[in-house]
């Protein structure tokens, strides 16, 4: 599906959070969130979300989106927080299962269409064995899956992810990159993500809002702000960059000491260790 | 994968056996020389509309239907009222330490029946007594002044949990200075505080039905939002829940059905806190299994402490608040110890 927003601005207290937000993502794309700390990524994604009142407008497939709680018939949205809560005493089929709630009846409960969509999750998330465990006992890339498997049981077209790889090490950064978009181009979704490794998002994500004070300095084809000079000026330190053996680039912020590579102070430490 | 937040049929069963258990126990023992069997036999005859049994005579009749049947009712309101109040104050508040009495009910409730006894002032309307009525004032005040403070303070349900603390600890004040001045009364108000269940027929039980069955319908249905609670409130809302409706819907009919009950019993501590957290640890973490399970298990509990509380010592009676910490805290401690934080 296809959104665009035109001149969103969020004010929460008399206070403007988000403002001149305006970009037009197309159906299925990977959308990389990126900004420094306080650019205002998480309050896009919670107005996007329905969680916060915004002004302007916001299109999903030329029609105005009414947002995560409105329409429980077809939930457009499925947004995921970066710090969620791991409930003592709950299962990982319980977990999951609150993924359908707005869904489900209110006095009845689940009905087998909303069993279909858990056990469906579990299977695509590779977390079916583990149904019956507490989510207290997973490990954090479990958890992780399991916040996504509970994204899909929504059946939204929208994911959400507010930094979901901020707790992960850089294999299982990579492997839950790599199954968001496994997951994006099987079930057609678009998927927008926040996030500060760029290092990592560049391997998939295919297009780029950038925030900075709250405002859109800059929305299109992710190449586009593959630059140095650029991302030098939007966390205003100095960066650098390195191509790895794929070509993809690899920034790193420049030591403003001795100005050396990653690699020279790597070899710096370990002579140092001998 | 297995039905999840459905109530598991083995739990079911074992709270409906104890349910049962408790309303043969409390119909069949008491200190009037009635045979158990002969009361029991009594009873289903009576249900299947035959009262001809030579064997009970009138006062019997009047024992057993009037006296014992309901008190087996109320002692199973009071004690299924209480323990969803506090399954649901748990939940909204997400604190295991929460009870029916967090935001000053029970503190009002003490200072309302206290300040009946004292000056003697007649307050009954219709079957309802003096100091059923100055309990029941009591304790929605107490609540509806926590409110109000809180509300000047962000109506956070943080803010309304220290309104209540702060509340609760004023009206004791209050309370323990009237009793220092009234030391002649201090007997009867302990005996009020310390809970009891006694009946008139079947007046105290018809005015808390209602209420019970409103109140256990409306916080039965938001079970499902409790779950959500658990989670943040981010993640609920965005899961679809509305954590306002809910902190409204369940504090309030978690407030109302005490506030009743407190009035008919007296202040009974401990269920409202421990019955929920024994579901919770042997039966399942969700409220829509707790909600339904506390309520049986909360009743039968109750029930059980009425019987040993007037058959122990009979005919005397032991406070009834000192039989339910009695049997049930060294049980909860025992769950507790096998938990391993799992609360």
């Amino acid at each position: 599906m296809e959104c665009q927003a035109k001149d969103l601005k969020v004010v929460t207290n008399g206070k403007t959070l988000l403002q001149n937000i305006s970009f037009k993502i197309p159906s299925g794309s990977f959308v990389a969130i990126i900004g420094p700390n306080g650019a205002g990524k998480t309050t896009l994604l919670k107005s996007l979300a329905g969680l916060l009142t915004f002004t302007g407008n916001f299109i999903i497939n030329g029609k105005p989106s009414l947002g995560l709680l409105k329409d429980k018939k077809r939930v457009p949205f499925s947004y995921t927080p970066q710090n969620f809560s791991i409930p003592a005493g709950m299962t990982l089929g319980e977990y999951i299962m609150l993924g359908r709630a707005s869904r489900s009846n209110w006095f009845f409960g689940e009905s087998q269409r909303d069993y279909d969509a858990v056990n469906v999750a579990l299977e695509r998330l590779k977390l079916f064995p583990k149904a019956k465990e507490l989510v207290t006992n997973l490990s954090g890339g479990e958890m992780q899956r399991a916040t996504l498997a509970r994204a899909l049981a929504q059946e939204a077209d929208f994911l959400l992810l507010d930094e979901p790889t901020a707790s992960l090490d850089f294999a299982r950064t990579i492997d839950f990159l790599q199954l968001i978009d496994l997951l994006r181009k099987q079930l057609g979704l678009t998927v927008l993500l926040s996030t500060h490794d760029i290092n990592s998002i560049i391997r998939f994500a295919d297009y780029a809002l950038v925030l900075k004070k709250g405002k859109n300095i800059h929305s299109g084809n992710l190449n586009s702000i593959l630059q140095k000079n650029f991302l030098s000026d939007l966390y205003e330190t100095k960066l650098d960059s390195i191509k790895d053996k794929i070509g993809y680039p690899i920034f790193y912020a420049k030591n403003h000491h001795n100005q050396t590579s990653p690699n020279s102070k790597k070899m710096t430490l370990l002579e140092s260790n001998d | 994968m297995d039905k999840v937040f459905t109530l598991p049929k083995t739990a079911l069963l074992i709270c409906i056996f104890l349910v049962v258990l408790s309303g043969i126990s409390s119909i069949c023992l008491g200190a009037a020389p009635i045979p158990p069997i002969e009361s029991l036999k009594y009873l289903f005859d009576f249900f299947l509309g035959q009262n001809q049994n030579p064997r009970i005579n009138e006062i019997d009749r009047i024992i057993i239907l009037e006296w014992r049947l309901p008190r087996f009712v109320l002692g199973f309101l009071v004690g299924a009222s209480l323990a969803i109040a506090g399954a649901g104050f748990q939940g909204v508040f997400k604190n295991p330490l929460a009870d029916p009495f967090l935001l000053g009910s029970a503190a009002g409730a003490g200072l309302g029946a206290t300040l009946v006894i004292v000056t003697s002032v007649n307050l009954s309307f219709g079957f309802v007594d003096s100091i059923q009525v100055g309990a029941f004032i009591g304790a929605m005040g107490a609540v509806l002044c926590a409110a109000t403070i809180s509300a000047s303070a962000g109506r956070t349900p943080a803010s309304l949990l220290l309104a209540g603390v702060a509340t609760a600890a004023f009206l004791t004040a209050c309370q323990t200075y009237i009793m220092q001045r009234n030391f002649l009364s201090i007997q009867e108000i302990f005996g009020w505080l310390i809970g009891r269940l006694l009946t008139s027929g079947w007046t105290e039980v018809l005015t808390l039905t209602p209420y019970f069955l409103i109140c256990f319908t409306l916080i039965y249905v938001f079970s499902k939002e409790l779950d959500l609670l658990r989670l943040s409130e981010d993640e609920s809302k965005s899961l679809g829940g509305n954590p306002t409706r809910t902190y409204i819907v369940v504090i309030t009919c978690s407030t109302l059905v005490t506030a009743v009950a407190v009035s008919l019993s007296g202040l009974i501590a401990f269920i409202g806190l421990v019955i929920p957290h024994i579901i919770r640890l042997t039966v399942s973490s969700s409220y829509r299994v707790i909600i339904p399970l506390s309520a049986l298990g909360g009743g039968a509990f109750l029930s059980l402490a009425d019987t040993f509380s007037r058959t122990i010592i009979a005919p005397g009676e032991l406070p009834i608040g000192v039989i339910t910490a009695f049997l049930g805290a060294p049980f909860f401690a025992f769950l507790l110890r096998l938990s391993r934080g799992a609360i």
